[in-house]
């Protein structure tokens, strides 16, 4: 019972993210369309529940995303499952901090290590001659949008977070590298 | 010792999550995904659309001429007076006057010019930032296939499909920093060249050779050299040239004919009975 309930829990907030993301892209004009509010809400969840269901979240979402996006498939889920999976390490070991800061920090990160494994693996097929795909300058300046967008955006959001939830209140988790 | 377990169990976990991406990956390929796909296109469409109908209404050019209060209120009054005067939905008509026309001028398109064509309704567009498409609600079902060619209204230039699936497929755009169309401009010297987008900010047209001549206002067609897209397709007319003397090519900016951010109704062209 308990299993089905967390099930129904979490394709709930799977939906609920695909149209939250729809929603960012379809309404709101360039730049702040760039937003990538699936990251937003992986590092806050990481953050508040320091649970490595995120990853399995991060799997499924991006599943649903690449469904609907014009990239060859498996391009999204890869470069961003992995993303999560690492930064999800990186939190538990290193970046254990919980503050408005450390959130800014981890989605940077991933969003950074996100858009690096894209370009590779997009570099790599491109190589193998399976996608004519190609990056050019402009790329890198919707990179530059969604990065600077979705770290404020993350760090206006933990912050309110903080206020009125305890779990975002500032205390180092307990088996990091570096405890504060 | 521990460290040694830690980092194992840690190549582990990468190493399963690698595996299930990758079998997901050849999944999807093989097709055996398609139900879940599917189930998941069923669920989120209807979403989608309401969605991207919001974001017409909304991106309305109308709706920002209300930057000043006064011209708010006149139109207010305008409107009211309207609103007295008709009795029926005006929305709702006026949605079904414009879905008519706009049907109407497909049709006549497709009887003059012998294509066999699927009408398509958008349900949404893309949501990651790199590409610029939109979803329609026609697949492989309905015998559309990736290359196939997108038009609205009479013969105007979408994009391309570049994605299908079962139930839907995904078109890119003639904005999209990725798509390249072979066009000639209806100038004196027939130039012909590449139509470029500019990441959904701009289209330009690019490789026209530097002593061609170009207008402003020169009105830009698909070429025909390129496969699956018939010529002639009505792409947009020139806005600004820019020509620089040291080099070879000249550049022309484009403005399309149709606002590619409110596509409602639209073409996909299966085949050219005329080539056939």
């Amino acid at each position: 019972m308990e299993l089905l309930k967390k099930t129904f829990i979490i394709l709930f907030i799977l939906i609920l993210l695909v149209g939250c993301s729809m929603l960012v892209s379809y309404l709101l004009p360039y730049p702040f369309s760039n937003i990538n509010i699936i990251f937003i809400f992986l590092i806050i969840f990481m953050m508040a529940r320091d649970s490595g269901l995120v990853v399995w979240i991060s799997f499924f979402t991006n599943f649903f995303t690449e469904i609907y996006s014009s990239t060859p498939f498996g391009l999204i889920l890869f470069s961003g499952t992995i993303s999560i999976l690492i930064i999800f390490w990186l939190y538990k070991t290193i970046f254990t901090n919980r503050s408005w800061y450390s959130a800014m920090a981890l989605v940077s990160l991933a969003l950074l290590l996100y858009r690096t494994l894209f370009i590779i693996s997009l570099s790599l097929l491109k190589i193998f001659g399976l996608t004519y795909l190609t990056f050019e300058k402009t790329t890198f300046i919707i990179f530059g949008w969604e990065l600077l967008f979705t770290c404020l955006l993350t760090g206006v959001v933990y912050f309110v977070l903080s206020k009125f939830f305890k779990s975002f209140k500032a205390s180092p988790i307990e088996h990091g590298l570096f405890k504060i | 010792m521990a460290d040694k377990k830690y980092m194992s169990g840690k190549i582990k976990t990468f190493l399963s999550i690698t595996i299930v991406i990758i079998l997901t990956i050849v999944f999807h390929f093989v097709g055996w995904l398609s139900p879940i796909e599917n189930f998941v296109y069923s669920f989120i469409e209807p979403a989608s659309q309401l969605l991207y109908t919001t974001n017409i209404f909304i991106d309305d050019e109308d709706s920002k001429l209300f930057s000043d209060p006064q011209k708010l209120k006149e139109a207010y009054l305008n409107q009211k007076a309207e609103l007295l005067k008709n009795k029926i939905d005006q929305t709702t008509f006026q949605l079904t006057q414009e879905e008519n026309e706009g049907l109407k001028k497909q049709l006549d398109f497709f009887q003059r010019n012998n294509y066999s064509a699927v009408g398509v309704n958008v349900i949404g567009k893309n949501t990651e930032p790199t590409g610029n498409t939109l979803t329609i609600d026609r697949g492989e079902n309905d015998g559309i296939s990736i290359g196939n060619t997108v038009i609205t209204k009479a013969g105007i230039l979408v994009g391309k499909i570049t994605k299908v699936n079962n139930n839907f497929s995904i078109v890119r755009l003639i904005n999209d920093n990725q798509s390249k169309i072979a066009a000639t401009i209806i100038n004196q010297d027939k130039s012909i060249g590449l139509v470029e987008g500019g990441y959904g900010i701009s289209v330009h047209m690019n490789f026209i050779p530097q002593n061609e001549t170009l207008s402003i206002g020169d009105v830009i067609v698909t070429s025909g050299l390129e496969e699956n897209i018939p010529r002639g397709l009505l792409i947009g007319e020139i806005e600004a040239i820019e020509k620089e003397a040291y080099q070879p090519f000249q550049k022309a900016v484009i403005s399309p004919f149709v606002n590619l951010e409110k596509i409602v109704l639209a073409s996909v062209i299966i085949s050219d009975n005329k080539q056939d």
